[in-house]
């Protein structure tokens, strides 16, 4: 907390709210409170989304500066003090991850070893979908800046893809500059079922087509684009199909991007990942192709590459007297939960927006930032900074190569996660 | 704290020592000469009958990044198999913790990553971090990325390049250049299959020759120690012999380094259309002066290919054991392939690959010009290095292996006429003194006052040689005992070593245009900081200095 | 020898690993067996804390009143034999590489994933990716005979290479993905998107939609699916087909399909 923020002088933050990190937008900041200013980042309706999104976090009537034991307001050293009488006393434990930065996620580590607990991501059961495709089969990738300067076709499969990565669009799929393409002539294809106003929109800037189909018939509506088998899919005209055919079979570096979150109404969610990556594996043998998931915006990535190089496996871990164990099932936070079988659960949520559910009946530590909401209160409550806002930090974007430096826009004077866990490991 | 290691048997290559009994003083983590002590010395080690080397230096292995974590994540169900232990991972993509426990329990002390992604390179120095114990550093890739390729295709000059050069070694924090597959990478992206070193890349019509002989001039020009580390066009390819002579002739006499040379000296004679080009690689090595080479040896057994040659990686694909594999295009930068393999000793061409290797080993003259590597995990893990380390020093251990591999091996080879056996001392140069010379590490490798207090220490009387290499009874890290009798005693962190050679800033404002229009960060973002080393990554810096002032 | 009987002392409050099953034969005494350490929540605790332990026979084990919370019973296990009463959890003999286990009882997912030799028989029901590829790996069962007397949730019996699954109960959807060859019964109803992709293999079924997409075969007799079956039959210790009641289908070779199918009549 050494460096000094310069009042009122614009800055470029980089966003810790997405996976797609975005550095260049320009912050305002008086120390306490910050705003983002719109004229000079160049403001498009997706862009406004994120701005309101940053923004939102700024401290407010309702954000929590001290901690709470029991929902009262206590001085740290007792909250601390308390919640190292918890950890004393419990016989299992679990942390789930809400999102947090590269140090963070060493900390929790560190945290873990000491107490002997399992460590889950809020979002392992995605991570998991888009990591299989890794494990059982391997794929062909691409990176943001890749698809910007060389995709010239770009299928985007799901639903719900754009709403969480809002400038997914206007920076990387249709960029206003492309190295070795025409921006001009770059071509959307929407696969699933998306908004209809939302690509109404687009198709008025944009060169889209859009085949609307239910989600699991994605394998099927991709053997038919590439001439495998005949089978018939509901309200899906031949003459469409007739019409896509070309823009693929022409593409010259064809990108298939998805967000495995899209996928969870789907019975068997693996099976359309591992179709999309076949459809991209036989591209390749004749032309370029490569996949483009979108994921991380709670940290995923983070969470994931992190305790990969730390111990091998990217979720659900625990350090057991000795060893690391993995076990996809037996560490499930959702499951143990939800049926109580845990004495004590850890939430680490420094950059969430969503309301954490917290199950009362156990006994719940929640290291948060101050905007932190939940659906009842815990345990103890320690509020903590912000990365990206309140402290540097590093955090990795969806396409796992890149890795950002968080920069400080704010002193309110807070913790950071690292030091919390530090503190009580 | 002053310590003295006494009688010991010294090999210190570097000062021309060799099995010489001596005694060895440490103080404040760096070798001190006798009369240059302060105070009393606080800690005597017995060495008698104990041989004494600088700690030893892994000059290319892939130990952090992007593809390092892919093939970790990959190969889940080998980790299961092995997490009875604290270091749970498998030793073909191991963790950070592992990798560090391994390298020191071998007596390594510093190890260079040699294809750090600049783009990467944030991730790859958190993961190196994260590696207890070594001293370490990486070498930055360039040759694929697009604004080299722009910038040759637009004729800039050569002290452009040698800016572009300088600022990324320092932006990246590298200590050195690698190039992979000149230009190849690049091509692939756009639909080419296979690039020689004189066929011009389709887009920027540049041929694999104009980028080395640029790259080489740029780093003798700025005086970086380490020569340009290249990993040739056509890795894998029977008669590839020929590109890799092509690629050491576009250095045009300057300073090149070729790695994992195994994997470029096949010939494609013979009935089965590949052979062994050693004979024809090793006469080039030992004729020209500036060229020096590491080998890359394979061993037989599981493991997983990765390298930044998504180009060759795409082409073997079809080779993987188990079946599964990825590529990966990286951010106009680079790009990545892992490929888990298994070496099988029944195999004519992987048994071949193992010759070939060997081969190159024992008819290299000059210890100083070549290395020992087996391009960890491509060619076999790190931990193999002292069964490779007994094959060079024992003829009959050769041969006894050489005997249950395929019959026409021997109709394919020269290694079974080959008598040489590697000497201790010659061990030592090659893996303390020469890495350290090459790398321009004037502290390491060495026993020179003032150097770091590195050092591995061997039981004399352990007859079996690939055992005493296995199990050094002490290891000393800056000074500090970190394995005492071949168990590791307390955790220490080591540093990152790079070189900061100097460069106009100008480039800077034509790379922050060409970032805001091109990439999806901005160059700010991209540069790391010596601070953010220190704070964010979390490892110091160890800043080494270029050879001469900059010439161009 | 009696068999070794392990009893819960109490009811379990957190999910407990019994992947140590797997190194009872390397367990040099039954003291040793007793004093093993295991985990359980964030506890490292002996194994005779947990259980009332009985008997001798280390290979003969049985675990009375189960808890599903009771996982990877069975993992990775050779040459044990292996009885269960009650419910258990996740991953009941995934990876077994040989040895029997007999379950009186439900198990949750992960049934059986990555099975490499040996028999499991189940008298209840099993959840989804049953006979599965396991987590990291895209290869399904490797050989080894299942049974299962209940019904099988989604997602069951991909990519399976060889091997006997025999369920009596219904089956979820998206069964025998990919399937490479081996033998499946299913006497009772299948769901959607079954046996997509199917390469080779031996399917047995009831349900007649199955037949759909494959072509009649004439009226041969099979005299070794006769002898066959009657083998697998004492195996299982059931007659679960009437042997003269099968008509015999056969893949559409222009999918690549080469699978055969044998439907029951009732």
């Amino acid at each position: 907390m050494a460096s000094r923020i310069k009042t009122n002088a614009e800055k470029y933050i980089v966003c810790p709210f997405c996976s797609l990190h975005c550095d260049d937008i320009l912050s305002k900041s008086d120390g306490k409170k910050y705003s983002i200013s719109s004229e000079a980042s160049k403001v498009s309706e997706a862009n406004k989304t994120c701005l309101k999104k940053i923004e939102s976090f700024n401290i407010n009537a309702k954000s929590i500066l001290t901690p709470t034991i029991k929902n009262k307001k206590a001085n740290l050293s007792s909250a601390l003090k308390y919640t190292r009488q918890i950890l004393k006393k419990q016989k299992d434990a679990i942390i789930v991850n809400h999102g947090i930065d590269v140090s963070g996620v060493r900390s929790m580590l560190n945290f873990a070893l000491n107490y002997n607990c399992s460590i889950d991501h809020i979002n392992s059961k995605f991570l998991y979908q888009n990591i299989g495709i890794v494990q059982r089969t391997g794929y062909m990738a691409t990176s943001l800046t890749e698809t910007k300067n060389r995709g010239d076709v770009i299928i985007v499969f799901g639903n719900n893809i754009l709403c969480k990565t809002p400038r997914l669009i206007e920076k990387v799929l249709i960029p206003s500059n492309s190295l070795c393409t025409n921006a001009k002539n770059k071509k959307i294809i929407f696969i699933g079922e998306f908004p209809d106003k939302l690509l109404k929109n687009l198709s008025k800037k944009y060169n889209i087509s859009y085949i609307k189909t239910k989600i699991d018939y994605i394998p099927d509506l991709l053997n038919l684009l590439s001439d495998i088998g005949s089978i018939k899919i509901p309200n899906i005209s031949k003459a469409l199909v007739t019409k896509i055919k070309p823009i693929i079979s022409k593409s010259k570096y064809l990108v298939a991007t998805w967000s495995a979150s899209d996928f969870i109404n789907s019975k068997n969610p693996d099976k359309i990942i591992q179709a999309i990556s076949q459809f991209i594996l036989d591209r390749n043998k004749i032309s370029r192709a490569a996949c483009m998931p979108i994921s991380g915006s709670l940290g995923d990535t983070t969470s994931s590459q992190t305790l990969t190089w730390l111990t091998g496996f990217p979720s659900r871990i625990k350090y057991a007297h000795g060893s690391f164990v993995h076990d996809r099932n037996i560490y499930n936070n959702e499951i143990i939960i939800d049926k109580k079988n845990t004495d004590v659960v850890i939430h680490i949520s420094s950059l969430s927006p969503n309301k954490i559910k917290i199950n009362e009946n156990l006994k719940n530590i929640f290291i948060g930032h101050p905007n932190s909401k939940f659906t009842s209160q815990p345990d103890v409550f320690i509020p903590v900074g912000i990365p990206g806002i309140d402290y540097e930090g590093i955090m990795f974007r969806t396409d796992n190569v890149v890795s950002v430096a968080l920069k400080k826009i704010r002193a309110i004077n807070l913790p950071t996660t690292k030091e919390i866990l530090d503190e009580l490991t | 704290m002053n310590i003295k290691l006494e009688s010991g048997n010294i090999f210190d290559p570097q000062n021309n020592i060799f099995n010489k009994k001596m005694d060895l003083y440490i103080a404040d983590g760096k070798i001190i000469s006798k009369k240059n002590i302060k105070g009393k010395i606080n800690k005597i080690i017995n060495c008698s009958n104990k041989i004494v080397m600088p700690g030893a230096i892994d000059m290319h292995t892939h130990i952090g990044g992007g593809k390092v974590n892919i093939a970790r994540l990959m190969l889940e169900d080998f980790h299961i198999e092995n997490n009875k232990n604290f270091d749970s991972s498998s030793i073909i993509a191991p963790s950070t913790i592992k990798t560090g426990l391994k390298y020191i329990e071998m007596g390594y002390t510093t190890c260079f990553e040699p294809a750090l992604l600049p783009v990467n390179a944030r991730q790859a120095h958190s993961e190196m971090a994260d590696i207890p114990f070594i001293d370490k550093g990486g070498y930055a890739l360039l040759g694929n990325d697009d604004f080299f390729l722009d910038l040759l295709r637009k004729k800039a000059s050569q002290s452009m390049i040698n800016d572009y050069v300088a600022f990324i070694l320092n932006a990246t924090q590298s200590i050195g250049i690698k190039v992979v597959n000149p230009g190849g990478i690049n091509a692939f992206k756009f639909n080419q299959r296979a690039l020689n070193v004189d066929e011009k890349s389709k887009y920027y019509n540049i041929t694999p020759r104009d980028i080395i002989s640029k790259l080489t001039q740029s780093i003798y020009d700025l005086g970086i120690a380490h020569p340009l580390h290249v990993h040739c066009s056509n890795l894998g390819i029977p008669g590839n012999y020929l590109s890799t002579i092509e690629t050491i002739k576009a250095a045009n006499s300057l300073p090149i380094h070729l790695t994992h040379i195994q994997f470029h000296s096949y010939g494609n004679n013979g009935d089965k259309a590949f052979s062994s080009a050693s004979v024809e690689i090793s006469n080039f090595l030992n004729k020209i002066p500036n060229l020096t080479c590491d080998v890359g040896q394979i061993m037989f057994g599981q493991t997983v290919t990765m390298s930044g040659d998504s180009m060759s990686q795409y082409r073997n694909h079809n080779h993987a054991h188990p079946k599964k594999w990825m590529c990966m295009d990286i951010e106009c930068d680079a790009g990545c392939g892992i490929v888990p393999f298994k070496y099988k000793d029944k195999s004519f061409v992987n048994a071949l690959q193992w010759v070939i290797g060997l081969e190159i080993f024992l008819l290299a003259e000059d210890p100083w010009k070549i290395f020992l590597t087996t391009d960890h995990p491509n060619g076999a893990p790190f931990t193999s290095y002292p069964h490779l380390i007994k094959l060079l020093m024992d003829r009959s251990f050769r041969n006894d292996i050489l005997k249950q591999l395929p019959k026409s091996i021997r109709d394919h080879s020269i290694l079974h006429t080959l008598k040489r056996e590697y000497s201790l001392n010659e061990i030592a140069i090659m893996t303390r003194a020469a890495p350290a010379r090459i790398l321009g590490l004037q502290n390491k490798g060495n026993f020179s006052e003032g150097s770091d207090a590195d050092i591995t220490i061997y039981d004399k009387n352990n007859k079996d040689i690939e055992n005493m290499f296995a199990h050094p009874i002490m290891v000393l890290k800056d000074g500090k005992v970190v394995v005492e009798n071949g168990k590791v005693k307390n955790y220490l962190w080591g540093k990152t070593q790079t070189i900061k050679p100097e460069y106009d800033a100008s480039i800077e404002k034509v790379l922050n245009k060409f970032f805001d229009r091109y990439h999806t960060m901005k160059l700010d973002n991209y540069i790391i900081t010596e601070s953010e080393m220190s704070n964010l990554i979390g490892s110091e810096i160890v800043t080494n200095k270029c050879k001469y002032e900059r010439k161009q | 020898m009696r068999p070794l009987v392990l009893q819960l002392k109490h009811k379990l409050s957190y999910r407990l690993d019994m992947s140590f099953l797997s190194d009872f034969n390397k367990l040099k005494s039954l003291t040793k067996l007793k004093d093993k350490k295991i985990i359980y929540g964030s506890q490292e605790i002996m194994l005779k804390e947990l259980f009332n332990i009985s008997g001798s026979n280390m290979k003969n084990i049985i675990i009375k009143k189960a808890s599903s919370l009771m996982d990877n019973i069975g993992k990775n296990i050779e040459d044990l034999s292996i009885k269960v009463y009650g419910n258990v959890g996740y991953a009941f003999g995934a990876h077994m590489i040989n040895g029997e286990l007999t379950l009186y009882g439900n198990t949750l997912d992960y049934t059986a994933s990555g099975l490499k030799g040996g028999n499991i028989m189940i008298f209840g029901s099993v959840g989804k990716y049953f006979c599965g590829k396991p987590n990291a790996s895209n290869e399904g069962i490797k050989d080894g005979l299942v049974y299962v007397k209940g019904n099988v949730g989604d997602n069951s019996i991909q990519r399976m290479r060889r091997g006997v699954v025999i369920i009596e109960g219904n089956v979820g959807d998206y069964a025998c993905d990919e399937m490479i060859s081996g033998t499946v019964i299913i006497k009772g109803i299948v769901g959607k998107c079954f046996g997509k992709n199917i390469k080779r293999g031996t399917l047995f079924v009831k349900d007649k939609k199955l037949t759909k997409n494959y072509v009649k075969s004439n009226n041969a007799k099979y005299n070794f699916i006769d002898f066959y079956l009657k083998t697998l039959f004492k195996i299982i210790g059931k007659k679960i087909i009437k042997n003269n009641s099968l008509i015999r289908f056969y893949g559409n070779k222009d999918v690549n399909n080469m699978s055969e199918v044998f439907l029951i009549k009732n």
